[in-house]
This record gives C-alpha cells, sequence and structure tokens, in this order.
C-alpha cells in the first residue's frame, strides 16, 4: 500500500514538472519571436532608416530646398568623419558612409525634427550641392551683416557663433573656446578660428554655401566635408577639361579654339585653399568671350 | 504487477509521442517563420534597392558633372558634351572608386538619345552616352525622359537615360 | 497525465496559430507604405517627359515655339506638329509612350486645338506647361 501511494505520487510530480518545463520552454519560444518581429531594440528598424535617410539625402543633393524631416519618434543622428569619409550613426547603429553627398552639420543631432537645407557651390560653376543638417538653433552675432538668409534663419539661443571680420587668417576676436568666423562679404573668402582667439590653426573656405557650414560644424566634420568638396572641385575640373575636348573636336569654334586653352589654363589654377574673387571673375570674363566670339561657353 | 508495468510503459509511451508531436509541430512552425521572416528581409532589400535606383535617376538628372548650362545659368537638361567620353576619360584611377560608390548596384547607366544629329564621329553624333558600367547587361531597367543640350548648335534632343540593375 | 497532455497540445496548438495570424497581420499592414513613392516617382517621370518634349528642336526651332504658334493661331496646329508629337509619343522604336496609354491635350481658353492618346480613368498628371497666358499643355500617363 506504501509502496502503491510512493509510485502515484512520483507520477503527479512528474506531472508537474513535465509541465513546469513545457510551459517555460513554450514561453521563451514566443518572448524570443516577439522581440525578432517587433524589432523591440530598434536594430533593424535603425538599419533600414540609415538606407532610407541616404537615399533621401540623395534626392536633396541637387535641389536647393529647406525642410523638416518627421521621424515620428525621437532619433538620434551622429555625424563623424573616419578616415576622410563622412558617416553618420542612427541610434548609435555601426556608421554608414555618406559617399557622394558632402553634409554640414553638428555632431550629434537628437529628436525627431530635423531641420534639412541646401544650398549650391558656386566657383563659379556649381560644383556641388552641400546640405545642411541641423536641430537646435545658434547664438549668432553677425558682426559682418552676412545677410544670408540661412544663417538668419539659425538665430536664436544655443552655441555662441561669432562672424567678424576678415583678418589675414589671425584668430584675434572673441573669446578663447568660442568658434569664431572671419569673413570678407567682398570677395567670398573666409576662415574660422574653432578654438576661438589664438587658435593657431585656422581653417580656409570659399563662398556663402561654406560659410553657413561653419556655423554649423565642428572643427573635424568641417574639415572632412571640405576635403570632400576639394575631391569633388578636382572632378569637376575634368569634367569641363572632357568639355572643352569635346568642343574643340566638333571643330565650330576653330578661329578661337584658343581662348578654351586659356580658360583651361586658368581653371587648373583653382584650388580649394586659394579661390578668390579675383580667378571667379576672370573665369566668368573669359567664359563671356567665348560667347561674344560664337563659341559655346564652358559653363 | 504485471499490468502495473504494463500501464507504465504505456504511459511511458504515451508522454513519448506527444513530446515527438511537440516538436514535430514546432520544428514545422520554425521552419516557416524563417522562411517568412527571409522573403521579408528580401522584400525590403528589393524595395530599398527599387527606391535607390529610382532616387538615382532623379540625382544624375541633377548633377553638375552633366547638367547643361548657358553663361553660367542652369536649365533643365544635360549636356551632350559633358556626357560624351564621360565613362572612358573620367572614370579613372580614384574617381572610378568614387562613382562606385555613388552608382553602387548598378550594372549600367547609360542614355540612348531619340534621333541623334547625323554626321562625323564627335559628340555631336553620338547615338548614346555611357555614363557606368557596360549597356544593356543583366536586370530591370529604370528609366526617364531627359532632354540633351548640344552647345555648338544650341539645340536639344530628347535621350531616354537608364540604369539597369539587379534587385 | 493524459489531460495535463491533452492541455499542453491544445495551448501549443492555439499559440502557434496566434503567432501565424500576428505575423501574416502585421505582413499585411506593413504592404501599403509605398504607394506615395511611387506616386512621387511616376510624377518625376512624366514631368521630365513634358519638359524633354518641350525643348526638343524641330528645325531651327523649339516645340515650345511651335505650340506657341498654334496657340496664337497662326495656322500651325498642322499637320507637321501633329506628326511630330505623334512620332515622339507613339513610334513603335522610340516613342517615349509607345507601352503606355497617354493623353496630350493643347489647349486655348479651354478649347482642344489638339489631343492625342486615349483619355484615362486614372492618370499621372505633369505641371501643365502654360503658353502665352491663354494656351496650356497637358500630359497625362495612366495608371
Amino acid at each position: 500500500m506504501a509502496l502503491l501511494s510512493n509510485k502515484r505520487g512520483i507520477a503527479v510530480t512528474f506531472n508537474w514538472i513535465f509541465s513546469i518545463v513545457a510551459g517555460v520552454l513554450i514561453f521563451s519560444f514566443l518572448v524570443y519571436f516577439a522581440v525578432q518581429n517587433t524589432d523591440l531594440f530598434g536594430n533593424v528598424t535603425a538599419r533600414i532608416v540609415a538606407e532610407e535617410l541616404d537615399i533621401l539625402l540623395s534626392g536633396y543633393e541637387t535641389i536647393q530646398t529647406k525642410s523638416v524631416l518627421d521621424f515620428d519618434k525621437n532619433i538620434e543622428l551622429e555625424f563623424y568623419c573616419d578616415n576622410d569619409e563622412q558617416k553618420f550613426k542612427i541610434n548609435g547603429e555601426t556608421g554608414k558612409t555618406v559617399w557622394d553627398k558632402i553634409i554640414f552639420s553638428p555632431d550629434k543631432i537628437e529628436g525627431s525634427k530635423i531641420n534639412v537645407a541646401t544650398a549650391p557651390w558656386n566657383v563659379p560653376f556649381r560644383a556641388a550641392n552641400f546640405i545642411y543638417i541641423w536641430d537646435k538653433k545658434y547664438n549668432i552675432r553677425d558682426d559682418v551683416g552676412t545677410g544670408v538668409e540661412l544663417i538668419n534663419n539659425l538665430k536664436g539661443s544655443g552655441k555662441n557663433v561669432l562672424v567678424s571680420q576678415y583678418f589675414d587668417l589671425k584668430c584675434n576676436s572673441g573669446n578663447k573656446g568660442e568658434k569664431v568666423i572671419h569673413y570678407n562679404k567682398d570677395t567670398e573668402e573666409g576662415y574660422i578660428c574653432f578654438d576661438g582667439k589664438d587658435d593657431n590653426n585656422p581653417i580656409k573656405f570659399f563662398g556663402e554655401a561654406m560659410l553657413i557650414g561653419a556655423v554649423l560644424s565642428d572643427r573635424d566634420n568641417f574639415e572632412c566635408a571640405k576635403n570632400n568638396a576639394d575631391e569633388k572641385l578636382n572632378i569637376m575640373k575634368k569634367v569641363f577639361e572632357n568639355k572643352k575636348d569635346n568642343l574643340v573636336d566638333a571643330g565650330l569654334c576653330e578661329d578661337n579654339v584658343h581662348l578654351y586653352g586659356i580658360f583651361m589654363n586658368k581653371m587648373n589654377t583653382l584650388t580649394i585653399n586659394s579661390i578668390n574673387k579675383n580667378t571667379i571673375n576672370s573665369l566668368d570674363n573669359l567664359n563671356k568671350d567665348l560667347i561674344a566670339k560664337g563659341c559655346a561657353s564652358v559653363y | 504487477m504485471f499490468t502495473k508495468t504494463k500501464k507504465g510503459q504505456l504511459e511511458i509511451g504515451i508522454t513519448t509521442m506527444v513530446l515527438a508531436v511537440f516538436v514535430v509541430l514546432l520544428l514545422i512552425s520554425m521552419v516557416v517563420y524563417f522562411r517568412f521572416t527571409y522573403l521579408e528581409f528580401e522584400d525590403t532589400k528589393e524595395e530599398i534597392l527599387d527606391q535607390k535606383y529610382s532616387g538615382l535617376l532623379n540625382v544624375i538628372s541633377g548633377m553638375p558633372e552633366f547638367r547643361c548650362s548657358k553663361n553660367g545659368a542652369e536649365d533643365e537638361c544635360l549636356d551632350a558634351s559633358k556626357l560624351y567620353n564621360f565613362k572612358q576619360k573620367i572614370l579613372k584611377d580614384e574617381i572610378e572608386d568614387y562613382y562606385d560608390n555613388i552608382f553602387g548596384n548598378a550594372n549600367g547607366i547609360w542614355i540612348d538619345v531619340i534621333d541623334p544629329f547625323s554626321g562625323n564621329n564627335h559628340y555631336l553624333n553620338s547615338e548614346f552616352f555611357g555614363i557606368y558600367g557596360e549597356k544593356e547587361t543583366k536586370g530591370l531597367i529604370y528609366s526617364v525622359p531627359v532632354s540633351i543640350y548640344y552647345p555648338d548648335y544650341k539645340k536639344y534632343k530628347i535621350g531616354i537615360l537608364k540604369i539597369q540593375g539587379e534587385l | 497525465m493524459k489531460k495535463g497532455q491533452a492541455e499542453i497540445i491544445g495551448l501549443v496548438v492555439v499559440v502557434l496559430l496566434l503567432v501565424f495570424a500576428l505575423i501574416f497581420f502585421i505582413k499585411i499592414r506593413s504592404g501599403n507604405d509605398d504607394n506615395e513613392t511611387k506616386l512621387i516617382r511616376a510624377n518625376f517621370k512624366v514631368n521630365s517627359a513634358l519638359n524633354a518634349l518641350m525643348k526638343v528642336s524641330i528645325g531651327n526651332e523649339q516645340m515650345k515655339d511651335l505650340i506657341d504658334e498654334c496657340v496664337l493661331g497662326f495656322n500651325a496646329c498642322d499637320d507637321d506638329l501633329k506628326n511630330n508629337l505623334t512620332y515622339y509619343f507613339e513610334d513603335p522604336e522610340k516613342g517615349l509612350f509607345k507601352d503606355k496609354k497617354y493623353q496630350f491635350i493643347i489647349s486655348r481658353y479651354n478649347d482642344d486645338l489638339i489631343s492625342l492618346g486615349d483619355g484615362c480613368k486614372e492618370n499621372i498628371t505633369a505641371s501643365p506647361f502654360v503658353v502665352r497666358n491663354s494656351g496650356k499643355v497637358e500630359l497625362k500617363i495612366c495608371t
């Protein structure tokens, strides 16, 4: 009798153990499926958003626009430079390289809405479109009176940025540690003292489009974008060299074909650190000369 | 005693069968689930590539490397004198890598000209302009009509910008 | 034991059915988000087509100049203009819409001067090209 009741007891206990083990197994299985399908930690979503943002930014690359991207939920966008390549991360996910776009932005952008704008970089032909991305405003003191609309849109309360007169690459204005942009409105030449007064390593730039980028970016991101702009400028020089060759081969401007040579010699002196208004005006005049002589213009 | 042994064996047998059925059901559902997830990822990849190629049509139309202009003022057209020999003369060395990254998975990008000008062999008479890769290889073709400007003649033709790529 | 086993099997079956149902539900719900992007792409194509057509050179003039003359009433809405347009739209080898249904209308004050293609119920329309304040050029691709 005692033996019988022990065996019955064992049967009941085994039943419970089996039920609990099976239950735990099923429950863990379901939790695993739920996590996989709902993307609780956002890994898959971040990757897809990165790809789609890249495609979206490609669309902005060749138009001039200003708009707001609404993600419906808070995201963290991080822009950084890696071996001269601009990359971005979404929510800390592994970086995606921004191959062909030139983006000026702060290192980190957080929020559900981000601002995007574009502007052409003309030297004097359009070499590239710059894309600007930002979330916050800046406390901009514009002593030069740049009159750039996008810079006026960036004014508000935030990080201090001083726009001061061009002083031969000397960082002698503002406070130590605060960004100072020195800019000549007439020649469109400028340089940035990222560390403010006494910065020993100012970075030169040219054009209104880069001035806007100077307000938004830190040193690393600005240098990265500037190097990419330089790469694009060199490509455009080759494009115009090819165009000139094709126009010369077509032979419809035989009497004035030497003008193309003069133009290209001038264009080949263009480098990102030496662009100035005089070179731009020379190229403009040479281009107009070609048109006046009945030839196709280079740009 | 004999009956109890048989009963026990029967119970073990039933339990084993239950476990076997459970495992079979589990395996079937896992196969279906992973197949489903794989198809979903393939769909997402296809959708992203589809968007990328279609977006690329828009991007190429606006690239300063191909865009037409008259005395600095850009217009909604592509410049034949920039397009001609672009692939042969520009896509070399590190610049080829640069465009590899932009054009990505595309097997070929080119523009077919509708009724090109007749004449000698230079940019004015080209029937098509190769931009990247090879013409008519593998994959779907995404296309859009574009206006092509010939600066020497100051005239326009219609071209079809085509991107061919696999999803 | 038997009752417990039966209950566990029942639980597994119910849960599996719920999981499948959820997966299919999510799949169906997320399948409808791409209509807007397809519309944007189709819009870009039809606008590009109209832009290219307006600019194309016919002799020493551009198509838009010929259409200008048609709208102004200089007897230019003749066979030549129509033939050129039909060629660019419908030529079996090179036509822009040789495989697609389209509608192209040149009108002046709501009177159709030239109408090519068949009408469509649903279409993507390019931004109309306005000619001399009184004329309009419309291009639609049927979807």
